[in-house]
């Protein structure tokens, strides 16, 4: 489904401040896995995640998804993409505080052409992280909790093929982030693919496999 | 759109307030426009008149003599320059009347504004105007042309008046004859002309170019004011005219306010008008032309167009010198809060900006959202704008203003607007790109 293939990103690219954050990174993830991508900060997680979700460019190697060479899309087709085969979770769960939870929800439909239905799929959307209640509370007034699970509503409201989380539990109480990855695991077994990022060990062993980053570099990728 | 509000919304005090911003410096350079324009207009009309004079009777008190008569010697040549009673004319000298004198003056306070020019302006006006549309045979059938200033109403164009020149005899003592006023010469006059006012007749004469077309078409003009036979006692001397080739080689320009009030209008209505434009053709020679200027200067005051176009123009450079530290003032004013608010407004609204790329918005997208809350706050400038000046304009709470509204100040209320879009979508899209980037801001 994924195959990242020699890839090579770096920041401020050619200049003198050139950081590498990727260094010939190979990885190959099937549909309905359920991976985390741990290690230490500044390994080159977030990056990694990043370009599985077409949200930065890179320098050297190829990356498909489901065939499709990814890495040669250009930027209006890479927005495509990410709208609709790409869910992302953040750890600063990336809303609009001053929407109400079902707007937030709403946000990928925005960009998308011919969509029927748009309430019944927020709602939908919403019942599936159980925040349905919450549907007319404004972002701001929500908990840390159920921000994430707006956040993760948001991403199935795209029905998207994978779900990329970027430390997701990161801003969350222990009975929280146990919740968002009770979340995730049942989306897994539902059939989606799901990658989180993490320095979490508890986060982290939930999933079936682990890949471990190091210097931009895969260090080791163990299947549980 | 909630998307395109809400980058709106976030910021609502602080763009409303670059709103009024932008709405103040339109409606203060529309208003500073409107004024420079009036300045630009007269001073475009005078340069269509090129070798011109402006004619405009002096101080009134000069027609008096040391008797208070109103007489007036011109040039030495003891040329009678008169304000005279329409009755007296048409009924000739009363010496019944208890008061001559008393008689004159009530005709000057009560119809001041009828004026003729006297016979040497005449004689020297009919010299030049031999083949004028209005001078044809005057002198052949011994009457004298004349301009008639102001009221006409009784002396429609071609209208022949006897009128009697008087002159004031002292008393003697000797003598059985009463002093007083008394017939001195008499004069036949023809009406050639009506002479509106300066602003009238400048307007009018930048309708039409050469000022002798103009003539003919407030003339016309004047004509479809009356009735049939206000038209058919006027068009006669009108006609013949325009059937000959020649030009006239001194043209009265006439406005049609004051041809109208002069003609047909009611009396109590009637301006009082006292300024006319008098335009050289090619035909007048250097010398003929200083001539009649000569003669006019001496009747009152006569300035050349030119000076007024100078004067126009001093004008103008004054009003721009005076309005533009405010109209810099302003355009920085706008300048910087729109720069301020795109920076702010895309810095506030980083996060729904992110949230909308990590779902699915591209540049392009975003950029279009940027121009759509461009396009808000434009709107909103502009109703403030209109508003404004609406209530500006009807309230007069700007009395220097000339609230004089047309098509250029739509066009620099377009050209403000526009610019401002720019420049806040210019300020906008780099930080847009920024959060757009190789994900890095995220």
């Amino acid at each position: 489904m994924i195959e990242l293939k020699d890839i090579s990103k770096s920041y401020n690219y050619n200049k003198s401040n050139e950081t590498v954050a990727l260094h010939s990174v190979n990885l190959k993830i099937d549909k309905g896995e359920m991976v985390a991508v741990v290690g230490p900060s500044g390994a080159g997680k977030s990056t990694l995640l990043h370009v599985i979700g077409a949200l930065c460019t890179i320098q050297s190697g190829s990356y498909t998804f489901d065939g499709e060479d990814v890495s040669a899309m250009s930027e209006n087709k890479r927005s495509r993409f990410r709208n609709e085969k790409i869910g992302i979770v953040m750890q600063n769960f990336a809303l609009v505080e001053e929407y109400t939870v079902a707007d937030n929800v709403a946000i990928p439909l925005y960009f998308r052409k011919g969509v029927k239905n748009r309430r019944q799929l927020v709602a939908d959307a919403m019942q599936k992280t159980g925040i349905y209640d919450l549907k007319n509370k404004y972002a701001y007034q929500l908990s840390g909790g159920e921000k994430q699970r707006c956040a993760i509503s948001r991403c199935l409201c795209q029905n998207p093929q994978v779900i990329l989380a970027d430390e997701p539990t990161g801003q969350l109480d222990s009975a929280n982030a146990a919740n968002i990855m009770d979340i995730f695991e049942r989306l897994n077994n539902e059939g989606m693919t799901v990658i989180v990022v993490t320095h979490d060990e508890n986060v982290a062993n939930r999933c079936k496999r682990i890949v471990h980053i190091k210097d931009g570099q895969v260090l080791s990728d163990v299947v549980r | 759109m909630k998307l395109i509000f809400s980058l709106f919304s976030r910021r609502l005090f602080l763009n409303i307030l670059v709103a009024l911003q932008i709405c103040a410096s339109v409606v203060f350079g529309m208003i500073a426009l409107s004024v420079m324009q009036n300045y630009r207009f007269y001073y475009d009309v005078t340069s269509s008149l090129s070798d011109s004079y402006f004619y405009s009777p002096g101080d009134e008190a000069s027609y008096y003599d040391e008797n208070s008569a109103v007489i007036r010697y011109l040039n030495d040549e003891k040329i009678e320059l008169s304000r005279v009673q329409t009755n007296s004319w048409l009924s000739g000298y009363d010496p019944t009347v208890e008061d001559p004198l008393r008689s004159w003056l009530n005709c000057y306070y009560t119809l001041d504004n009828i004026y003729i020019v006297g016979p040497a302006v005449s004689e020297m006006m009919s010299a030049q105007l031999k083949s004028g549309r209005w001078f044809t045979d005057g002198k052949e059938d011994g009457v004298i042309e004349c301009v008639i200033v102001g009221d006409e109403r009784l002396f429609p164009i071609g209208t022949v008046l006897d009128l009697g020149e008087f002159r004031f005899v002292k008393p003697d003592e000797d003598s059985s004859e009463p002093g007083g006023y008394v017939i001195a010469n008499k004069v036949r006059l023809r009406v050639v002309g009506s002479c509106g006012t300066s602003a009238e007749a400048l307007e009018m004469s930048a309708w039409t170019t050469p000022p002798e077309a103009m003539e003919l078409s407030m003339l016309f003009e004047s004509l479809n004011y009356g009735s049939d036979n206000f038209f058919e006692s006027l068009s006669a001397p009108y006609k013949s005219s325009s059937d000959s080739d020649d030009k006239p080689e001194l043209s009265v320009i006439c406005s049609s306010a004051a041809m109208y009030d002069s003609v047909i209008g009611a009396p109590e209505n009637a301006s009082s008008v006292k300024r006319a434009v008098f335009s050289f053709t090619e035909n007048v020679t250097e010398q003929e032309k200083q001539q009649i200027i000569a003669v006019m200067k001496n009747e009152a005051s006569v300035i050349a167009v030119e000076t007024l176009r100078e004067n126009q123009l001093k004008a103008f450079n004054a009003t721009l010198l005076q309005y533009l530290p405010l109209l810099m003032c302003f355009t920085v004013l706008v300048v910087v809060g729109v720069i301020g608010s795109a920076i702010l407004n895309m810095s506030d609204n980083r996060r729904v900006f992110q949230s909308c790329f990590i779902c699915g918005m591209s540049v392009r997208q975003g950029c279009l959202s940027v121009l759509a809350y461009t396009g808000i706050l434009l709107t909103v400038a502009a109703m403030l704008t209109v508003v404004s000046w609406t209530l500006l304009s009807v309230a007069r709470v700007v009395p220097w203003a000339q609230m004089y509204f047309n098509g250029n100040c739509v066009l620099l209320a377009v050209a403000v607007f526009v610019l401002s879009a720019l420049l806040m979508f210019i300020a906008s899209v780099p930080m847009l790109k920024k959060y757009f980037s190789d994900g890095a801001e995220i």
